[in-house]
């Protein structure tokens, strides 16, 4: 929120310099986010009175003026005409710099020296257009500063409020609150209000409806007011502070609002039919056209101020446009009033409607000040529009506010904050604070807190004003006193930790995606009219539904990457996806990643072979045996993105734990590739109760191994899997391991065949094999090969 | 035969002496001590000796070989240096062509920042607790004092999912969580994923934080300061400048805003810091009763301060990155960096 430094001021005695200000605030706990010099600098640009005009000697469009300060008379050449001998104006001396650039000097013009410049409020900054030369109140004192005079030589604070200090969205307000952090004093300002017209029970009924939202309602009226702009100063003012200039009467409201933290409402009493105001609920079906021209539909959850025809503004958030104040209007009722503060909320959030009015009523404003600020602005329009005010205020106030006490204990502040307090230091705090504090027990003060604390409800609110007072640097640092224990970490964090480790050490990089995707990246990956979790409020149509596979997202980083020249791609990510279940959504963890482009990037002596299902699979076999997970099977699989043909699901202990392989052709169009990525995405939920177990050392072999190979052609749809298990399982105890060195197809190796060459190590734990039994064994390997398999056997060696 | 003997030696050392390659000192080793050799002819004839000049013939014969093999090791020893030499000096690479490189991967940034915070907490004995990205209204908002209808629940916008249940706007939601299944003492801090409705040059819709809490016996605010300065002195240096300014934030009170001294300008005043010299680094406080009070802890035996850090933002300081919305455009030539 904006506040005026001038305006701040007007409350203040002995208000620090803008920035120690500042400062003072933000260390208090009431940020100032940024000071700024309010219009232009001017320098050397003073009040003067024009003497005499002459004409011009050698020029029939200019005037030789002579003009005087407080001290000094100079001769002006000027080309306005519009001021008179005995005219308050602004002359701009020699050295003085004007904002449009213009530096002011003693110059010659048509042969006649001119010694300054009478400046028009455009040359000053302070209007788009003029009519000559700018003329001052009579009653301006002369040779003063012309910031001073027009209040031009302000700053403009630009202060954070947090949402528990609404009695600090207003000059007053902050003005108080600066009064207690600086020690700066605080003067009230004098309202006096010249009741001059008739009875206000003779203009107006007001009644509050039983049980309606408003504790407070107070009116005014003024008649024969006669509306009109609002002087300059004020404009300039309201400007300043971000709302924009209406009329005499609409203006002082909001002067008002900025000024004390109290919303008003004027309205045009002639046209409010039977003369009455009704605080009450919306009936069902009713409506209002609010003062910005949207009909709004109500409810009976909402407030509104009625007349004796129906709703006539939305109660503290906006008025109607049916009695809005206008040119035409020559009898106001302002309002000033009290309403709940969530009755505001929940009015505001159903109309989509919010103002400075509300804002402010949301967060409470002062319920005693409601009469002071009616006062301020009645006396106001008095003073801009004329009138004459009603005699007598409505003020309807059914029960009257009980300010806020609590028991405020030395102890328990001195505990919560590491410092020591004395009842006097704690005193003078809340002396400065306006809290009333009386000792009611040894340590224990009664706090009575002022109307307009609303935040301080409890002895916890009061410690924290002490410790704010008090300096939060004031405190000392300590390390909390208990036992010392390690910190402990779950298994999410450790497998996460873990894979993480496995994949940036095989080259990939780390991507973070949005957990929310289009729909069409969500339908994706299938099943055909599948549900979502899906956000009732996106902030767009790509970011609307939680996703449930991260392969869409590594496929659109896939694309962006590419259109960006970076060809080789290899990521992954770690995240969960969501999974539409109970109350809550489940949440599974997946680890998911993408690779495309050559298996090495290019470089001089590396082979520039590009990526295949292998190479995917050697991922995954490492992320399972680095997590020490051993036994995960691999099966063909299928899945949406998948190819069909080169795709498999691993399984650990029966359960799926992941799929993997080529995109399939369609996804490989859809994102406009040259070639398909390879994928996988594994779930952690399914391996991450057997994780953390770690392994046990196996005793390193005594006895040597022995090796034998054996080549052999076999139809090509047998898979490699069932093959090798197959001859493991012949003697799981002297079949040490199997390697596959190759595997070949095409040339003399018949069509719908393939010839593998394996080599098989022996090993007895127990001693030395001797070559026969190793033959046996081996020749059973063959037996089996051909037996089971049809194989043909091609070659056997040894050693 | 010791005369010829004699004679032998010094015909080879002279022969051998003469020998310019390496071929060539072997031909003559061939020819001298090979096993058809000179010195083995000597020793044919040594059978036909009587058997007392015997011995010191064969002594003689023998030292005669040692000496000669001994002369040809050294001289091939020679050779062999040379030829290593020479070797050497020709067999090079050029050491400035690139190396066999197999690229490392990266963890994302904002995962190393995060790594950071935690391996910080950890040492000071905090736990890691996790909770729900999709998350109760219940826990986000009413068991952290901020009831429907709180003007303050406007500070975060927030998406839903349905009336009861949204996307948590900060890990605060895992306070309560902890909070209602365990009793103190507790030091837990909570790092993760959030989300907020806004989106422009310094919002993204989803970002992290680490939220972290400690609940015991007399847990001072004072005691707040030594932990958070702690950490901010291991993040950023012991001699980091460190504020701590009064605040608001629902669900704790006495709150505070904590600043360092911002790390481009030195605390001189730039656009990072706005020129006011300092950087908002977290917000933190006293656990707010009320909170105490919904996860049934008695705010008279126990109190506590809660903490909560924006990670991006972190992430963007230490490592010079000037736009926010990079870290989810998972451009590799960017992620590479770190």
């Amino acid at each position: 929120m904006l506040f005026s430094y001038n305006w701040l001021k007007e409350y203040l005695d002995r208000l620090p310099e803008p920035k120690a200000l500042s400062d003072a605030l933000t260390m208090s706990g009431t940020e100032v986010e940024s000071v700024t010099p309010a219009g232009a600098l001017l320098s050397n640009v003073v009040t003067a009175q024009v003497l005499n005009c002459d004409k011009h000697p050698n020029a029939d469009k200019l005037q030789l003026c002579s003009v005087k300060t407080d001290r000094e008379e100079f001769s002006i050449v000027c080309g306005a005409k519009n001021m008179l001998p005995g005219d308050k104006v602004v002359l701009a001396l020699s050295g003085a710099e004007l904002p449009g650039g213009i530096k002011i000097k003693r110059s010659k013009i048509r042969g006649v020296e001119s010694q300054g410049m009478m400046c028009s409020e455009v040359e000053l900054g302070i209007k788009e257009t003029s009519n000559g030369i700018m003329i001052l109140p009579e009653d301006t004192p002369l040779g003063k500063d012309i910031t001073e005079v027009l209040g031009l030589n302000d700053f403009m604070m630009e202060v954070g409020i947090t949402p528990n200090r609404a009695d600090l969205l207003s000059i007053r307000g902050l003005a108080r609150e600066i009064a207690a952090v600086t020690g700066a004093a605080f003067k009230e300002k004098a309202v006096t209000v010249e009741e001059t017209g008739g009875p206000v029970d003779d203009f107006v009924q007001v009644s509050i409806e039983t049980g309606a939202p408003c504790r407070r309602y107070t009116a005014r009226v003024i008649e024969g007011v006669k509306v009109a702009p609002s002087p300059d100063a004020i404009k300039r003012r309201l400007e300043a502070h971000g709302i924009r200039s209406i009329n005499n009467v609409v203006d002082v409201t909001n002067l008002v609002l900025l000024e004390t933290g109290q919303p008003l409402h004027a309205f045009d009493l002639d046209k409010l039919s039977a003369k009455m105001i009704d605080v009450r609920l919306a009936g069902e079906n009713e409506s209002v056209e609010t003062i910005d021209g949207k009909v709004r539909k109500l409810d009976p959850t909402m407030l509104v101020i009625a007349d004796g025809a129906g709703p006539v503004a939305l109660a503290g958030i906006m008025g109607g446009k049916s009695s809005e104040v206008g040119d035409s209007t020559v009898t106001v009722l302002l309002e000033s009033a009290w309403f709940e503060p969530s009755a505001v909320r929940r009015t505001s959030k159903k109309a989509g409607l919010s103002s400075d009015s509300s804002y402010r009523f949301e967060r409470g404003v002062d319920m005693e000040g409601v009469r002071a600020a009616l006062d301020m602005a009645a006396s106001l329009i008095n003073k801009l529009a004329g009138g004459r005010v009603a005699s007598g205020v409505v003020d309807i106030y059914p029960e009257e506010f009980k300010p806020a006490s609590m028991d405020f204990r030395r102890k328990r502040a001195e505990e919560l904050l590491g410092i020591e307090l004395t009842d006097n230091k704690i005193k003078e705090i809340f002396n400065r604070l306006g809290i009333v504090a009386e000792e009611s027990s040894e340590g224990v003060l009664t706090a009575t807190v002022p109307s307009y604390r609303g935040d301080l409800k409890n002895e916890t609110d009061l410690v924290e004003e002490v410790a704010r007072i008090f300096g939060y640097n004031n405190i000392p640092t300590t390390l909390p006193m208990g036992q010392l224990m390690p910190g402990h970490t779950g298994r999410l964090f450790n497998i996460r930790n873990s894979v993480k480790e496995i994949l940036t050490n095989h080259g990939f990089l780390e991507v973070i995606n949005y957990s929310f995707v289009s729909r069409e990246m969500f339908a994706l990956t299938g099943p055909e009219g599948k549900t979502g979790v899906t956000i009732l409020n996106p902030l767009s149509e790509d970011q609307v539904l939680m996703r449930d596979s991260l392969l869409p997202s590594l496929l659109e980083n896939l694309r962006k990457n590419l259109s960006r020249k970076n060809e080789q791609v290899k990521i992954f990510e770690f995240a969960p996806v969501y999974l539409p279940g109970g109350k809550l959504p489940e949440e599974k963890w997946r680890a998911s990643g993408l690779m495309y482009g050559l298996r090495w990037d290019e470089s001089w002596n590396l082979t520039k072979d590009g990526l295949d299902f292998y190479d995917v699979k050697g991922v995954v076999e490492k992320v399972f045996e680095g997590l020490s997970l051993d036994g995960c099977e691999v099966k063909r699989a299928e899945g949406v993105l998948f190819h069909p043909g080169k795709s498999a699901a691993v399984t650990f202990e029966g359960k799926v734990a992941g799929m993997f392989g080529e995109a399939h052709p369609d996804v490989v169009r859809k994102f406009d590739l040259k070639k398909a990525p390879l994928l996988f995405e594994l779930d952690i939920d399914a391996v991450i109760e057997r994780y953390g177990q770690g392994r046990k050392y196996k005793t390193l072999p005594k006895f040597p191994e022995s090796t034998r190979d054996i080549a052999f052609i076999v139809r090509e749809d047998i898979p490699y899997g069932e093959i090798i298990s197959s001859i493991e399982e012949l003697d799981t105890n002297l079949i040490e391991r199997v390697e596959l060195f190759d595997v070949y197809c095409g040339g003399n190796i018949p069509p719908g065949t393939r010839s593998m060459a394996l080599r098989i190590v022996y090993r007895s734990m127990e001693r030395t094999l001797t070559a026969h039994e190793v033959e046996e064994i081996h020749s059973g390997v063959s037996r089996r090969l051909a037996g089971k398999f049809g194989a043909e056997v091609r070659g056997e060696s040894g050693s | 035969m010791i005369e010829k003997l004699e004679n032998l030696l010094k015909e080879a050392s002279s022969e051998i002496s003469k020998a310019d390659s390496k071929e060539k000192v072997l031909l003559l080793k061939t020819r001298y001590v090979g096993r058809k050799g000179e010195i083995a002819s000597f020793l044919k004839d040594l059978g036909g000796l009587p058997a007392e000049e015997r011995k010191a013939a064969g002594e003689a014969i023998n030292r005669a070989k040692d000496a000669i093999e001994k002369e040809v090791e050294r001289l091939l020893a020679g050779f062999d240096e040379r030829e290593k030499a020479l070797l050497l000096k020709t067999d090079r690479v050029d050491v400035t062509l690139p190396g066999r490189r197999v690229p490392l991967g990266k963890r994302h940034p904002v995962t190393q920042v995060m790594d950071s915070v935690e391996a910080i907490f950890s040492g000071l004995g905090f736990d890691i607790a996790e909770g729900p990205e999709v998350e109760l209204d219940y826990y986000n908002f009413e068991a952290l004092n901020l009831p429907k209808d709180h003007p303050a629940r406007d500070m975060q916008d927030t998406f839903y999912i349905n009336e009861e249940v949204l996307l948590r706007t900060h890990t605060s939601a895992v306070q309560p969580r902890v909070m209602e299944r365990e009793r103190p003492p507790l030091r837990v801090i909570a790092p993760g994923t959030v989300y907020r409705r806004d989106s422009d040059i310094t919002h993204t819709p989803m970002f992290h934080q680490v939220e972290g809490f400690m609940v015991d016996k007399g847990v001072r605010f004072s005691d707040l300061k030594g932990i958070l300065t702690q950490f901010l002195h291991e993040l950023f240096g012991e001699n980091t400048g460190i504020r701590f300014r009064p605040s608001f934030f629902p669900f704790t009170e006495p709150s505070a805003e904590v600043d360092i001294r911002c790390v481009i300008c030195s605390g001189s005043g730039c656009r990072v810091c706005k020129g006011s010299g300092w950087l908002e680094i977290l917000g933190a406080g006293m656990i707010h009763p009320e909170v105490f009070r919904t996860v049934k802890y008695d705010p008279e035996e126990y109190t506590g301060f809660a903490f909560g850090l924006g990670i991006e933002r972190i992430a963007m300081l230490k490592f010079g990155i000037d736009d926010l919305r990079l870290f989810f455009e998972n451009d590799i030539r960017f992620l590479r960096q770190f």
